[in-house]
């Protein structure tokens, strides 16, 4: 089976699907393209481009429509009072209702074709941010938690579609509906029309010429929010600390002085938003009056008849209707500004990782792994994504970058094809580093790591998903059935029998926990996997990398949350279990280190130590530190 | 109408600065209606001069007062409007205000049990963004509510005293909005949520899949994963595409009710005047007034939005404040004088989560000797937590006591009971400043020497040495700079710092490699150990090994207690335990 490139602008995925769907994935604008911006809209458009250009046609149809009955009406009412029969009136009345009946279909075309298009650029935008993350996560997004990143992104993307399908639609409206209404206007009399257009004009520059202020205001609000995000936060996370230390008072201050910063910057920013208010709300009576004044005028000249004095008017008020619409939603602008910034960090962030390669590992039972003169050290701050203080409860960091994440220092190490073998060291020595980079969560900076004696940056994502399996220190379930998330990690599209399933299941000794849930398979893990232990969470996830026909499998501290009889349950399955397979595993405890056939030993980057627990103990000092204390423990306990 | 009552509560407080709000809303109304009237007398002038055939510059002379009126009114109205801005914000920075602070307060009143079960997204959603959407419901949505009742009312009673048809007209069309509105949510009620449901539950798929991209990457599935949320999103635009064109029908309604209410009741004017049944400027006047009746309907529409957010963040904010808190303070409770250190009792205790069909502790009794450490042992799941919770009272039995030197946790003070214990969880939440503000935020009289001794005991000396302002280095957001394993050691060296006579370690150390948990136990059972009565929850048979006391759980029950060796010796859960652990070394050949 021959897998096609994962990624790259040139070639099309090549899925069963030969019709993207108007919803279906596309590829992100290229690289520094401003998303909020005619090519960054054209882009998003893509396949919408008809449906959006129906919008703006329909929101102008609509407004001139609208205009045109109070004109009509306008106009009636003026040969009324000059005289003309009731008998006269019913070309006018048609018109107005023809009028209403165009105005109130064109309105429910919009609202609906516009939240068609609403959907389909929510889909697009999510799934630029499904691929770019894809592309970097986890090594491109620095210090970064993968979930906190999609959170905020998410809530970003809600920002960037709004303005994509709402807002864009109204400037391209008010580009459109104005000079066509102000054309209408300029039929009744053109002078009229030319003394309205400085009115319209102002309703254009008073948002623009605040709009450094607004800017300035709104990004001061949104960082004070912030800040008072992060407070509270860290309130919801030590109650116990605070209630106990009895820091109440002082907590509930530093709270209420935020709110009253953040009410100061409120009362700033409303001074120039009440000016926008102001202008909003008079530009049409505004241009009604200045109609007035100069129809007037003209209607005594004798250059106007006095029957379109009053539909002038009424139409000079309608002229700014497409500007106040936009005026209207130019409110958030500056949370739109800041979200597209985010966003555009994210799709426009180098690769990391690139996994565009083909080759494939040789066939095979299992896969020896090695790496050789490898260093590496975790890019510092790669984007400039907002560190705010999301739920870091949801977080997938897996072997990613943590906070204290070490370097790599000249690594050579050959793991034999169906060996065991742990890694052993203490916090902070490289060991889930090291377990990232023999998945390729990230590549090293000098040197390379091998599977089947083939560089891993040159195999396909698929080649090196079934080369190498990781069950990482802090699982994540999807929030979705047991199945669901077993399957995840199959290629096929035939779902395997459910006897497959339970095998892997009691290789990971967890067969026993589904069988009594209700639903047993199909039972939903909670959001996060939150229903089941930190320690079922990580016998699923084992399931699923058994599962997954993986033939290197690095568990990183997979069994730490496990109790000892479970450890020792899960260590004898999955040497029992037939399938050949090389395990390497990171562990602190000594009764994993024990299972091993062998064990290396990591220090502040460097191997210290490679051997069996009895030479290690007579050579390797830090394996000494490391695990005398377990020993002593355990020598001190009466023997049985 | 979007309007809840537990905002309506907080809203009194700031019910000068709303009332002001109103009232300026409905002087700018006041000021385009006027503004209508002048310019009505403005056309009605100039048609009469026109019609009479008179010279132009009487014409516009007569004109001009009305237009000067018309202009005079229309900045007023800026004015106004910029003016109710102002009163508006005011007012609802003062109700945000409030609504903060009392969140605050009632969230510690919750206490750490709440904190334990709630996600810190959801109260920050609440506390944060949720009263910050409140700004402009309580200053923009209600006050605009009042103003919407208020002035097409009015208006339409002026539109009477000149025709009553139009009157009527114009008062059906301004009725059919809210009317056809509430309608239609009826009609389609079900159908519309179920619209919402599926869109909403896409969300969350998305969110899902996005926060465990890694997990796919090491699994080669981002690109199925990518495909199948596209082809989800296809499935939903078509399933729900339908129903969303029925939904939206109430558009037809509204604009049908705003054009035809205008447009109509002009063009019926005309008629009247064709008629001789109207004066031309009462026929003018409605022109001019009509769209003013629906303006303020319009106004409401665009402040919808803010509406809807505003009430479902005051239904957040009510059902945070209405939480009752899961422990509280008996009104007679006062202060027990307490040894140091205490013993500790647990009588026959029972405790069931709310919504779990088993009890998490069944019947559990057992004696902490003042002093001593007891160590707490079990599968997962076997209520080691509970009993800790309970210890510490974050939760009340169902049934039994739990007593400190004879006296029922119940009947104690919740502020004496506080300061008598510390926790050092797994999970440790440091607080924004240096590592030394950290420790020192829980004695804030402890001098320089009793901190540090604290800081060698939990072994945050030599973890400082790796920082690059030691002590004095910033622990970030959270302690977001340190790792899960340096935290802890910091919240050890806090809880040692406050000496509170009874410190629970529930998995504290779980974090720390071998050779540093050792030596943090070392500390734990070294000088000052016999001031306080300790508690430890551990997997780790070496933490727990020199306790004076080990209990046994399992399934919520106490299967054995005892001291370590004599437990050992009597063959039950404990010595298979250690078994266990022993078989898995024997086989490597670590113990001899």
């Amino acid at each position: 089976m021959s897998h096609p490139p994962a990624t790259g602008v040139s070639h099309p995925p090549a899925t069963g699907v030969s019709n993207p769907s108007a919803t279906g994935a596309s590829n992100p604008p290229a690289t520094g393209t401003p998303l909020l911006s005619f090519d960054g809209l054209r882009v998003a458009l893509g396949p919408s481009q008809p449906l959006f250009a129906v919008c703006v046609l329909l929101n102008l149809v609509s407004a001139v429509a609208g205009a045109a009955a109070a004109a009509l009406g306008a106009w009636a009412v003026s040969r009324a009072i000059l005289g003309a029969p009731a008998d006269d009136l019913w070309l006018p009345a048609v018109l107005v209702a023809g009028c209403v009946v165009v105005r109130t279909i064109a309105v429910w075309l919009e609202a609906w074709l516009s939240h068609a298009v609403s959907f389909q650029m929510m889909a697009r935008v999510r799934g630029w941010i499904f691929a770019s993350l894809a592309r970097i996560a986890p090594a491109g997004l620095a210090r970064r938690r993968a979930g906190d990143v999609a959170t905020t992104t998410l809530t970003d993307s809600e920002a960037l579609e709004i303005f994509y399908a709402h807002t864009s639609i109204y400037i391209a409206s008010s580009v459109v509906t104005t000079p066509v209404l102000l054309a209408g206007l300029a039929v009744i009399d053109p002078a009229v029309a030319v003394a309205v257009a400085p009115v319209l004009v102002l309703a254009c520059v008073a948002p623009l010429l605040l709009r450094r202020a607004a800017i300035r205001h709104g990004q001061a609000i949104r960082e004070t929010l912030a800040e008072l995000g992060a407070e509270v936060t860290e309130n919801v996370g030590a109650v116990r600390e605070i209630v106990g230390y009895g820091l109440t008072a002082r907590r509930e201050e530093r709270i209420r002085h935020l709110d009253e910063k953040l009410g100061r910057l409120q009362v700033a920013n409303t001074r120039r938003a009440g000016l926008e208010t102001g202008v909003a709300g008079v530009v049409a009576t505004l241009g009604v009056v200045v109609a007035g004044a100069v129809g007037g005028w003209k209607v005594g000249d004798g250059s106007l008849a006095p029957e379109l004095l009053a539909p002038a008017m009424t139409l000079a008020g309608y002229a700014p209707s497409a500007l106040l619409q936009l005026i209207g939603v130019s409110r958030h602008s500056g949370t739109t500004r800041q979200a597209a910034e985010r966003i555009a960090a994210l799709l426009y962030a180098p690769t990391p990782v690139d996994r565009s390669g083909t080759g494939t590992v040789p066939d095979g039972d299992t896969v020896g792994l090695a790496a050789e003169r490898v260093s590496f050290t975790w890019p510092r701050a790669a984007n400039a994504m907002r560190d705010d203080a999301q739920d870091a409860a949801q977080a997938d960091t897996h072997a990613g970058p943590g906070p204290d994440a070490p370097t790599l220092q000249e690594i050579d190490l050959r793991i034999d094809a169906g060996e065991n073998v742990a890694i052993a060291g203490r916090s902070g020595a490289g060991k889930s580093t090291f377990a990232a980079l023999l998945a390729r969560l990230a590549d090293p900076d000098d040197g390379a790591v091998l599977a089947a004696d083939v560089d891993l940056r040159e195999l396909s994502a698929e080649s090196m998903a079934a080369a190498v399996g990781l069950v990482p220190q802090d699982v994540f379930l999807f929030h979705d059935t047991i199945r669901s998330n077993l399957l995840l990690a199959l290629t096929d599209e035939t779902p395997p029998e459910d006897e497959t399933l339970w095998r892997a299941l009691e290789t990971a000794q967890i067969d026993s926990l589904v069988r009594s849930l209700p639903a047993g398979l199909d039972t939903v893990v909670g959001e996060r996997g939150a229903t089941l232990s930190g320690g079922e969470r990580q016998r699923l996830a084992l399931a699923r990398a058994i599962l997954s026909g993986t033939r290197a499998l690095v568990l990183d501290e997979t069994v730490s949350q496990l109790d000892v009889a479970n450890e020792r349950g899960v260590r004898d399955a999955l040497a029992a279990d037939t399938s050949e397979r090389t395990t390497v595993v990171i562990a602190h405890r000594l009764s994993t280190l024990l299972g091993a056939e062998r064990i290396v030993v990591l220090d502040r980057g460097r191997v210290v130590g490679d051997g069996t627990h009895d030479q290690l103990l007579d050579s390797c000092a830090t394996y000494r530190d490391l695990v005398e204390p377990q020993l002593a423990a355990l020598r001190s306990s009466p023997r049985m | 109408m979007l309007i809840n009552r537990t905002v309506l509560r907080f809203v009194t407080s700031a019910r000068g600065h709303l009332a002001l709000t109103v009232l300026l809303g409905l002087a700018a109304s006041a000021a385009a209606v006027g503004t209508a009237f002048a310019l009505a007398e403005v056309v009605a002038r100039v048609l009469s001069a026109s019609a009479a055939g008179s010279d132009a510059g009487r014409e516009l002379g007569d004109a001009l007062a009305p237009l000067a009126v018309a202009a005079a009114l229309t900045l007023t109205r800026a004015g106004l409007l910029w003016w109710r801005d102002q009163c508006a914000v005011r007012a609802a920075i003062d109700v945000k205000h409030r609504v903060r602070a009392r969140l605050v307060r009632h969230l510690f009143a919750l206490g750490p049990a709440h904190a334990r079960r709630t996600r810190s997204g959801g109260v920050q959603a609440t506390l944060v963004d949720g009263v910050e959407h409140l700004q402009a419901y309580v200053g923009f949505y209600l006050p605009q509510v009042v103003v919407s009742l208020v002035v097409p009312a009015t208006l339409v009673g002026i539109l009477a005293t000149r025709d009553v048809a139009v009157a009527v007209l114009v008062a059906v069309g301004v009725l059919s909005v809210p009317i056809a509105q509430r309608l239609w949510k009826r009609l389609l009620g079900e159908r519309a949520d179920v619209h919402w449901k599926a869109f909403e539950s896409y969300a969350a798929r998305i969110a899902d899949t996005l926060a465990g991209i890694v997990t796919l990457i090491s699994l080669g599935a981002t690109r199925r994963a990518g495909q199948r949320l596209a082809e989800q999103a296809e499935q939903l635009r078509a399933a729900t595409s339908a129903n969303l064109r029925a939904s939206l029908g109430v558009y037809i309604v509204t604009a049908t009710a705003m054009s035809a209410g205008t447009a109509g009741a002009t063009v019926l004017a005309a008629v009247h005047a064709a008629q001789g049944s109207l004066r031309p400027s009462d026929v003018l006047l409605v022109l001019f007034l009509a769209a003013e009746c629906f303006r303020p309907l319009q106004d409401l529409q665009t402040y919808w939005h803010e509406g809807f957010y505003g009430l479902s963040a005051a239904r957040g904010i009510a059902q945070l404040l209405d939480t009752p808190p899961v422990v509280a303070e008996r009104p007679d409770a006062a202060p027990a004088s307490l040894r140091t250190p205490p013993a500790l009792s647990v009588d026959d205790v029972t405790y069931r989560y709310p919504g779990a069909t088993q009890p998490a502790l069944r019947e559990v009794s057992l004696q902490i000797p003042a002093g001593s450490t007891v160590a707490v042992v079990g599968p997962s799941g076997a209520g080691k937590s509970t009993l800790v919770q309970l210890l510490l009272r974050d939760l009340d039995p169902d049934s039994g006591t739990v007593a400190i030197d004879g006296h029922d946790l119940r009947d104690l003070p919740l502020n004496q009971l506080r300061r008598t214990t510390a926790l050092v969880a797994q999970d440790v939440v440091l607080l924004d400043g240096s590592v030394w503000d950290n420790i020192r935020l829980a004695a804030p009289d402890a001098d320089d020497a009793q901190i540090m001794a604290a800081v060698r005991a939990a072994r945050v000396d030599e973890l400082a040495d790796s920082l690059p302002n030691g002590l004095d280095t910033p622990v970030g957001e959270r302690g977001g700079t340190l790792s899960g394993g340096q935290r802890q050691r910091v919240a050890l060296a806090r809880a040692l710092v406050a000496r509170a006579p009874v410190l629970v370690l529930d998995e504290a150390t779980s974090a720390l490699d071998a050779e540093n948990e050792a030596l943090v136990t070392e500390a734990l059972h070294g000088p000052g150990a016999d001031a306080r009565t300790t508690i430890v929850v551990a997997h780790r048979l070496s933490t727990v090994a020199r306790s004076d006391l080990i209990v046994v759980l399992d399934a919520g029950r106490v299967v054995e207690a005892g001291p370590p060796a004599e437990l050992a010796r009597m063959g039950g859960a404990w010595a298979r335990m250690l078994q266990i652990q022993r078989a898995s070394l024997q086989t490597a050949g670590a113990v001899r």
